[in-house]
């Protein structure tokens, strides 16, 4: 049997308000965010790094036929460079080039540490992404944990996040990334960037969180010395610790990847005596 | 335009943003709205919903529609605000207290709601507000309202059957008033 709706609905058809909430300027600020180029990468540098490849194949293929003993040489220097499109003028980027061998195309081979570094910041390497850590999602998925330095807002900031890279049959590509700001002022206090530019300081635990493809992810920076683990347990109730990894900078990282969407997320950081120091709830997007 | 063709997409271009913010722009603000009764924030949430679906195109896999996948982002998003402690530190004195106190917040709602029904709705507690605007204003089935939600279709009934009987009371006080 169904229910009859009431009289009242038909005025719940309305708008809840009667200015005007969802603006031009609002429209114009979510486009301007969701286009701006640290968030995702046009087409139309896909289609250059493409170009960029096909001329460097070519350029290979001429080399292979003049000198086969040069081509090794050639590609342990050229090979990453090149499929930079914003860098067009194949001057060498600063990333080792030890690592940047043929090597990194071949099926069946994993990566080094240092070469997954080096993949990561082929498409990039303005803003140099630090190789922190890996999980591998299946034989064809990496999940790579990493950190940026970056100057932001006048300040010297530092983000983290992931590249979530995918064998494509011929290499591994970065198909997708997601990285969180957190600024640090000059009394030492961390900012979390969060929703609209606004800034929350943070004195003990900064956690992000995401999801790339269907792996929710949390990650973020340890503050509080006192915290020496982190607890995470998911809808179902089922808990799962999270990887710390203290970093040479002196800063603590952390990250934990959810194997699949059970909501919501209770972060809980603990101390060496299991006391919980933090807690919150998160939901993945 | 329709959007049906989301889920074969692996990135989203600009113009299919333009197209869903026109289209649902004014609908996950008022949802975002719904959850959290602050302004500021519903236009934080709205922000990071399209940011979201911009990114990450490919999560929509096509089983329910646009408008039911983007009120799950909405909705979670929301809740995470809402949890956050970034929420409870900066939000304290509107939302803690929300239901019951006459914050700001509470003001505006009661000088800008279209109509008396619109300003009951807001007096509802959450969990009952939620379920009746998402039948009644965004006309979702109980199957989809339940699989916003996260709950079975026999609460969502038992939710909306309440949130009716509490609405009938408030709008009959309204009428006395």
């Amino acid at each position: 049997m169904k229910p009859e709706t009431p009289d009242w609905y038909k005025s719940l058809q309305s708008n809840p308000l009667k200015t005007e909430t969802f603006s031009h300027q609002l429209a114009f600020k979510i486009k301007s965010e969701a286009l701006s180029p640290s968030i995702k990468k046009g087409s139309f540098v896909r289609r250059l790094s493409l170009i960029s490849f096909s001329i460097l194949a070519g350029v290979i293929g001429l080399m292979l036929l003049i000198n086969k003993t040069e081509v090794l040489e050639s590609l342990q220097i050229d090979v990453v460079p090149s499929s930079n499109s914003s860098n067009s003028n194949n001057s060498p980027v600063s990333i080792p080039t030890s690592a940047a061998g043929p090597h990194l195309t071949q099926p069946g081979q994993t990566p080094t540490d240092e070469e997954w570094e080096t993949l990561i910041n082929k498409n990039n390497p303005s803003t140099y992404k630090e190789f922190l850590d890996k999980a591998q999602i299946n034989e064809n998925v990496m999940l790579v944990f990493s950190r940026k330095l970056l100057e932001y807002k006048g300040h010297q900031s530092i983000s983290v996040g992931f590249d979530y890279l995918e064998w494509t049959s011929r290499e591994w590509k970065t198909s997708q990334s997601v990285f969180y700001h957190m600024r640090r002022d000059e009394s030492g206090i961390f900012y979390f960037q969060r929703g609209n530019n606004k800034e929350v300081p943070e004195e003990r635990l900064i956690t992000a969180w995401s999801g790339l493809d269907n792996t929710p992810l949390l990650y973020g920076m340890v503050i509080d010395s006192e915290i020496s683990q982190i607890r995470i347990t998911d809808g179902k109730q089922e808990q799962h610790l999270a990887k710390i990894i203290p970093h040479s900078d002196g800063y603590t990282y952390w990250y934990a990847e959810m194997s699949s969407r059970e909501e919501p997320y209770t972060v809980e950081s603990l101390n060496s005596e299991g006391q919980v120091l933090t807690s919150d709830v998160f939901y993945s997007y | 335009m329709s959007h049906d063709s989301l889920k074969h997409l692996t990135e989203m271009d600009p113009l299919t943003l333009e197209s869903l913010l026109t289209r649902y722009g004014q609908e996950v603000w008022n949802y975002a709205f719904f959850i959290t009764k602050n302004r500021v924030m519903s236009d934080d949430i709205t922000q990071d919903v399209f940011i979201q679906v911009y990114r990450h195109v490919t999560s929509f896999r096509g089983e329910a529609s646009v408008k039911t996948w983007l009120m799950k982002i909405t909705r979670n998003i929301s809740y995470n605000y809402r949890n956050s402690a970034f929420f409870k530190k900066v939000f304290l004195i509107n939302i803690v207290s929300g239901e019951h106190n006459h914050s700001a917040e509470q003001s505006f709602i009661e000088k800008e709601a279209t109509n008396a029904v619109w300003e009951q709705v807001f007096n509802l507690p959450t969990k009952y507000r939620e379920v009746l605007v998402l039948h009644a204003k965004y006309q979702l089935s109980i199957k989809e309202i339940a699989d916003i939600l996260k709950i079975p279709q026999g609460t969502v009934k038992s939710r909306l059957f309440t949130a009716r009987k509490k609405m009938s009371v408030l709008l009959k006080k309204e009428e006395f008033r």
